[in-house]
């Protein structure tokens, strides 16, 4: 919350002492490692569910990193007893689940990968539900430079009473995820940690108006699609860190650090690392086609 | 609350040892007399406005025995019966010449008058001793007058204390804006910094823009780098002891300026005359208004601005007691519109008593009074109702009676104790929403200070002198708060909670005892050329917790406790000064080496926001920093400046972090060249001129990203920090004085200056991100805070 805070202070600063300038620059950028990485969200949706195992590019690259084909992975519901076998296809693992799902809110879950012999594990938990009212749509004159005309999204949402819960908004412009507007992290439908304090809160101002840039509002005929993906605890923190390394500018920017990983080798003496994260969520979603 | 200060200091052993230390020592030395030998003792004033002069030189010819002014402008020299001419000198000054004859224990007060036609030490010319390297025992030691400020050309054009500092050999900043400094390749919050004597918890104003040290109300700067005087304790990097001027006690007098972001405006004068005066300094900004053109409509009912207010009383009760009272009150106003209100500052207060026991027994006791504190509010005004609201604050209270004893020309004794309580409130947490409320409170902490010191100024002969003194520090971490107990785990991992304890009583809960020697050895080869060496050892048992890439203005002081040990750095230097003769210049070198234990530093993701567990997240590892800085400096005639290079590093290594191998500090500054040149033209032009020079700051770049869920996160596969560097940093400044009218009565002088004269884009930061319209497209982005070059325009007056 302070930082938040403390961003958009040094942002109206930097922008009243008129000379500050941001600049993209050419940078010789080092060469790292290729890493071997996962990208595995398993949902309470019905249908496919999708792993990806990957080999992490240069980060300047504009290609699509290569894939890891070689691999063996399971999920497993602890809770339920169950195991769906993922299977190789077309550059990522699937299973499809059918009209049933995978995921089932309070449920634990294993992620198992077999590759180069040694065997690998992450687990998670799949949390409840932040409750999404509506979605609102509003046509708004131009501003100023940042505040352009077009329609402006609302999200509405509230915080279940009890626990902190942890919802990751997510918002698509026709289908596709909207890349002018950042990913947003509530704590009980606010900023902040785990302090419990908003328990039960309307989502604040920031996640309403959240869902639509002034820059690139949205036009007529667009279809916005807000997705709520409930976090446990430690995948909230792996979210946090990965928006916190994506809007890493301003006066009070943290050093680069490297997000966490959840996937262990089983065998601790091996120095083989898969890197990436394994995460649960619950989605729920509402759809509002602007007119 | 000084009753509570003195029962923590009573409750503890090393205060009731340090009572007990003081009334043994009052009564020693007030028995010490010398047969045949008498006291010479008085105070060294401006003859102007009666402002006592620190560090004059009294010279006493032809025995050729020197000594200095103390803090308090007074001195006192043991001679045998006899006739003696007493110079004294100081810069700007005329040297004040007196044929005495010593029969007896006298008193001479002198006022010294500043040099012919001049104003007060604008300009130098036959001014002689400041406190330089050659006058001290100790090294690292450099002071600046308010004059000397005042012309090193000015950002805005408003000349500033820190700023200033910034042209010293060993002090550097992170970046522009950025609040705070760092000394010798430590943390920001190493530094002790005191107004008379009252700490300063955030010496900076909008950010980092500006100090909260309002120049015309300051008398006397000087910064401690090494070997600091056994009187300072609690930081590690560095002391900036600054004082306040006194006021005026001859006549009224009103100072100040306008200025392209504030004005200035200062009051003094006497009460009675010579016997007592008064200061009051204001100064607001209006930066905010100056920038609404060019702010978006949507900023444009944004609020930005600091004002400080600085005032000071002095009573002179007889001729050996003289009380001072002192105070300041800063803050900065943030606020947009009705939906967020937010403000900072500092309010500190001083009480002194001045006390002469004898001609050789000097006692000043300071009783003193900080607060730091911020406050944040929201409200949405739209449909659904919510609000939030934020207070934490630190204060201290602390009382300092320290006694320097003229035992002889070769002996002087200071020696005292420092009683120190504080009262940490991390925060409170309020939210509201449709009508509901809920709050949040963490635990306030407690921490005492005792420390107690003695320092011997030695003069063993002609060529050598000793400054030999030991600081003995309690800290201890109080009860009447929670107390938690983590466990161990692997470093980088957030501590797991073993069990909470309420601790009802204020009794320590946990305490360290420290003994602190510094000593400092001059050796004068020949006259004006001299060899320096020094050790000093200190202790930091407050820490800023701030991870981001500047300190912010709502980042928390925090206390040593039973999860956060002390920080301890022992710092070794050395050093060589001379004045070649014939040359009016002082060269020096310095080196120095710094050690540094369990330094604070945090796990990846820490989270230090109002956070009951926040010592779960921290770390400690340890520090080293090493370097040589030469300066070669020029402060009389019509061309004065100085130029200086430093060269060092600073490394840290904390066990989960970079590998666990040794890595550069973010203030790693290898090379880095000050150049400041000022011209006096004539009575009417003077010019100036500052260049700075820098390595980039080390910074870490990602080599490799992870694409997860359409989100290309940058990752360092090497997992080393701080392995790249931003772009050199390099500034020229440039200004120029123009004295419009200097009657008697009134005074005027327009300042022009130009702030970053080639326009450089100094990189503060480089960070990464996607294109905004081909997300596939990552890029670098350089941030500059200073974009160009920066004209500015003061009126200064005074009448």
């Amino acid at each position: 919350m302070r930082n938040k805070v403390i961003k958009y202070i040094s942002v109206v600063l930097l922008a009243s002492s008129v000379t500050a300038c941001e600049r993209v620059i050419d940078l010789d950028m080092p060469k790292g490692d290729a890493l071997p990485y996962v990208d595995a969200w398993i949902t309470d949706r019905p249908g496919v569910q999708t792993i990806k195992f990957l080999k992490s590019a240069e980060y300047m690259s504009t290609a699509a990193p290569n894939v890891i084909s070689d691999a063996q992975i399971t999920v497993t519901d602890v809770t339920a007893g169950k195991s769906y076998p993922f299977t190789y296809k077309e550059g990522a693992y699937s299973y499809d689940a059918g009209t049933t799902s995978i995921g089932v809110v309070g449920h634990t879950y294993k992620l198992s990968i077999d590759w180069k012999s040694e065997k690998f594990e992450a687990t998670d938990e799949l949390k409840r539900h932040s409750i999404l009212d509506s979605l609102t749509s509003e046509y708004k004159e131009k501003e100023d430079e940042d505040d352009k005309e077009g329609y402006y999204v609302k999200l509405y949402a509230h915080d279940p009473v009890g626990a902190v819960d942890y919802c990751w908004v997510r918002t698509y412009k026709n289908e596709a995820l909207n890349y002018h507007v950042g990913e947003l992290l509530a704590s009980d439908g606010s900023f902040g940690g785990d302090e419990g304090i908003s328990d039960g809160f309307a989502f604040i101002p920031p996640f309403r108006d959240g869902v639509t840039s002034g820059k690139h509002p949205y036009e007529k005929g667009d279809v916005v699609t807000v997705l709520l993906r409930s976090l446990s605890k430690p995948s909230k923190e792996f979210i946090e860190q990965a928006q916190e390394q994506l809007t890493n500018g301003g006066m009070f920017a943290k050093v680069l650090l490297n997000v966490p990983a959840n996937v262990k080798n089983l065998n601790s003496g091996s120095t083989t690392k898969i890197y990436g994260w394994f995460g649960t969520v619950g989605e729920v979603s509402a759809t509002k086609k602007v007119d | 609350m000084i009753r509570q200060l003195m029962r923590f200091s009573l409750d503890s052993f090393l205060g009731r040892f340090c009572m007990a230390y003081m009334v043994m020592l009052l009564a020693i030395s007030s028995l010490q007399a010398q047969t045949g030998k008498y006291t010479v003792s008085g105070y060294v004033k401006d003859e102007s406005n009666g402002e006592v002069l620190i560090n004059a030189t009294i010279t006493m010819q032809p025995a050729g025995i020197a000594v200095m002014t103390n803090s308090y402008g007074y001195y006192s020299v043991t001679l045998p019966a006899g006739k003696y001419t007493m110079l004294i000198s100081y810069s700007g000054f005329k040297t004040y010449q007196k044929e005495i004859e010593v029969t007896g224990n006298s008193k001479i007060d002198a006022s010294l008058s500043v040099t012919a036609g001049k104003d007060m030490a604008e300009v130098v010319i036959t001014g002689e001793k400041k406190l330089r390297r050659t006058n001290t025992v100790g090294m690292g030691i450099q002071q600046l007058s308010a004059a000397q400020i005042k012309k090193i050309p000015a950002f805005m054009g408003e000349p500033d204390i820190v700023k200033a500092l910034l042209t010293l050999p060993g002090v550097t900043t992170v970046g522009e804006g950025a609040s705070g400094f760092n000394v010798r390749g430590g943390n920001v919050d190493e530094n002790l910094i005191i107004m008379d004597e009252a700490p300063v918890y955030n010496s900076s104003h909008l950010l980092g823009f500006f100090s909260v040290f309002n120049p015309d109300a300051v008398k006397n700067v000087t910064m401690y780098k090494s070997a600091f005087p056994a009187e300072y304790g609690g930081r590690t990097s560095s002391v900036l002891d600054i004082r306040m001027k006194e006021g005026n006690n001859q006549k009224y007098q009103v100072n100040g300026g306008i200025g392209n972001v504030f004005s200035r405006l200062s009051v003094e004068g006497p009460l009675q005359k010579n016997k007592s005066s008064f200061i009051v300094a204001a100064r607001r900004s209006y930066i905010d208004v100056l920038a609404k053109p060019f702010l978006k409509a949507e900023d444009r009912n944004s609020t930005m601005y600091f004002y400080d207010l600085t005032a000071k009383l002095n009573y002179e009760l007889n001729e050996k007691n003289t009380i001072f009272l002192s105070g300041y009150f800063g803050r900065d106003v943030f606020g947009f519109g009705n939906q967020v209100k937010f403000n900072w500052g500092n309010s500190t207060a001083t009480l002194r008593w001045n006390h002469l026991f004898n001609r050789k027994l000097f006692l000043n006791t300071s009783v003193y009074y900080s607060k730091y504190n911020y406050a944040l509010k929201f409200n949405s005004d739209d449909e659904i109702p919510q609000g939030y609201d934020w207070t934490s604050d630190i204060q201290t209270y602390g009382v300092k009676p320290s006694l320097t004893w003229y035992v002889s020309n070769k002996h002087t004794i200071k020696t005292g104790v420092n009683v120190i309580y504080y009262n940490f409130y991390p925060g409170k947490g309020v939210a509201t929403s449709e009508g509901t409320k809920a709050e949040i409170i963490l635990n306030r902490r407690y921490g005492s200070e005792s420390a107690l010191f003695l320092e011997d100024t030695w003069k063993l002969n002609s060529k050598w002198q000793v400054q030999a003194g030991v600081r003995l520090n309690q800290y201890a971490y109080l009860g009447n708060t929670t107390v938690y107990h983590f466990r161990d785990t692997t470093a980088n991992v957030r501590k797991p909670l073993d069990r909470e304890e309420v601790v009802t009583s204020k009794k320590p809960v946990v305490d360290w005892l420290y003994f602190e020697p510094r000593v400092s050895l001059r050796y004068e080869l020949k006259k004006n050329t001299q060899f320096k060496l020094g050790y000093s050892r200190s202790t930091q048992y407050i820490h800023l917790l701030s991870n981001t890439a500047s300190p912010t203005p709502v980042d928390l002081y925090f206390p040593s406790t039973n999860n956060i040990k002390p920080s301890l750095t022992d710092q070794f230097s050395a050093g060589f000064v001379t004045l070649p003769a014939g040359w009016p210049v002082e060269i020096s070198a310095e080196a120095f080496y710094k050690k540094m234990d369990d330094l604070l530093d945090y796990i990846d993701n820490a989270n230090l926001d109002l956070n009951q567990f926040v010592e779960a997240d921290l770390l400690t590892g340890k520090g080293k920093s090493y370097g040589v800085e030469l300066e070669v400096k020029k402060e009389t005639g019509k061309w004065q400046g100085w130029v200086n290079y430093t060269l060092s590093r600073s490394l840290r290594q904390t066990n989960g972090i970079s590998n666990n191998e040794w890595y550069l500090s973010r203030y790693d500054r290898t090379h880095v060249i000050n150049s400041c040149v000022m011209y006096t033209f004539n009575d009417k032009w003077s010019f100036s001129g500052n260049f700075t020079y820098g390595s980039g700051t080390p910074t870490t770049f990602p080599d490799t990203r992870l694409d997860i869920q359409g989100m290309p996160i940058p990752y360092n596969s090497t997992n080393k920090r701080n392995e790249f560097r931003l772009p050199a940093y390099h500034r020229l400044d440039v200004s120029a004085t123009m004295k419009t009218r200097q009657d008697k009565k009134f005074k005027t002088e327009w300042v022009f200056g130009i702030y970053n004269l080639y326009a450089r884009q100094n990189a503060y930061s480089i960070y990464f991100r996607q294109n905004e319209d081909t997300p596939e497209k990552k890029e670098a982005v350089r941030l500059s805070i200073i974009g160009s070059l920066i004209p500015s325009v003061t009126w200064n007056f005074k009448f």
